[in-house]
């Protein structure tokens, strides 16, 4: 699915109701037939890349895809795993322990797909 | 040294304030000619070994580690609402937060004192602490909005879409993000406690000093060379955290 339009047109504003940071007006989102208009931000689930990157500053490549996974509490080695494993599919693999640049957008794509997350 | 006598005989009349006044700086002239040809380790010792000018040191610095502690957080606290909040009368509450840089602080003081002597505060430390968390906030706030309003407030959105719940967010990313902003309301608030001498002047007790207010009391009472020795420790100190803050700025960039 892409949404294309001007800007101001609020392609931003539906992802950012789908993030949850917004609220809409009227309407429901749906995900697996679940509502999540009542779920909080952080309990969706959701991978996102903004637009510029968003990296975490003072963390590095590896601690920055790492984040999401520390964050659920899941246990080192599997982390360590599939840190490697995101690194090596964005083709990262020898950058594990540098500063993240901002203009760089693919720790943050591979920040985004490391939980699985379901969209 | 004549100077000082002089000055001394006629200090207690009440017409002489322009003279006394001279008298004072000639005196820290002859003190500045003194420091420049006898200060050395003995002196500083002897502020040290000094029980009038020794006794304040630990109340100072105790003074000034709360008033940075509490500083920082109400600093902090005050600015995620002024730079992230939406509310009516914001501007005017930003103002509000600065105007001790601008109200002089002896009319402060005389407020503070005529308070404190009604909820008995006088003399104490929470006293002293109040009054110069008061003038060192607005250093706090100025430098956490600062560096707030320049962090990119969708990394902290992306720290919550990665799971982490807002709080965890915050002190996770956002915090670590505006450390340098942190780290120079610490300093700042802490030299302003350390160095201030009008609102020490009228929260002190002779119990209860700070190493400004010694000087001041024993630059009115007698010359000794002491003092240049006490001034210079602290000049020392603030030209040491002014340094650490130059050196780790650095480092914090790079």
């Amino acid at each position: 699915m892409t949404f294309l339009g001007p800007s101001g047109s609020g392609k931003s504003t539906t992802l950012y109701i789908l993030a949850g940071f917004e609220n809409p007006t009227s309407g429901d989102i749906l995900l697996d037939g679940q509502s999540l208009i009542a779920t909080p931000s952080h309990k969706r689930n959701i991978g996102m890349v903004f637009q510029r990157y968003t990296l975490f500053p003072h963390l590095s490549v590896g601690e920055n895809i790492a984040f999401p996974l520390k964050v659920r509490r899941l246990p080192k080695a599997e982390i360590d795993a599939k840190v490697a494993k995101m690194l090596k599919l964005v083709r990262l693999d020898g950058f594990r322990g540098s500063q993240a640049g901002a203009d760089v957008g693919w720790p943050a794509a591979a920040r985004g797909l490391s939980t699985g997350a379901c969209l | 040294m004549d100077i000082a006598r002089d000055h001394r005989a006629d200090g207690g009349l009440p017409d002489s304030a322009d003279r006394l006044h001279r008298g004072a700086v000639l005196r820290l002239v002859a003190m500045a000619d003194l420091s420049a040809a006898r200060l050395d380790a003995e002196m500083v010792r002897d502020v040290l070994r000094r029980p009038a000018l020794a006794g304040g040191r630990g109340d100072q610095l105790y003074i000034a580690a709360i008033v940075t502690v509490l500083s920082v957080l109400i600093g902090l606290v005050a600015s995620f609402g002024l730079v992230r909040g939406r509310f009516i009368g914001k501007e005017g509450l930003r103002a509000l937060f600065l105007t001790p840089m601008i109200l002089p602080v002896v009319v402060l003081a005389v407020a503070l004192y005529a308070f404190f002597l009604r909820v008995g505060l006088n003399g104490t430390v929470t006293g002293f602490v109040i009054a110069h968390l008061v003038v060192a906030l607005p250093f706090s706030i100025l430098s956490i909005t600062n560096a707030l309003e320049g962090f990119d407030k969708s990394i902290e959105d992306a720290a919550v879409l990665c799971g982490a719940s807002p709080l965890e967010a915050k002190i996770r990313i956002t915090l670590p993000s505006i450390s340098h902003g942190l780290f120079s309301a610490a300093v700042f608030s802490f030299l302003t406690s350390w160095d201030e001498v009008v609102l020490a002047i009228f929260m002190a007790s002779p119990t209860l000093q700070t190493l400004p207010v010694k000087i001041w009391a024993t630059l009115r009472q007698d010359l000794t060379p002491v003092i240049a020795a006490a001034s210079t420790l602290l000049i020392v100190v603030t030209i040491a955290l002014m340094l650490l803050v130059a050196l780790l700025r650095k480092g914090l960039k790079s």
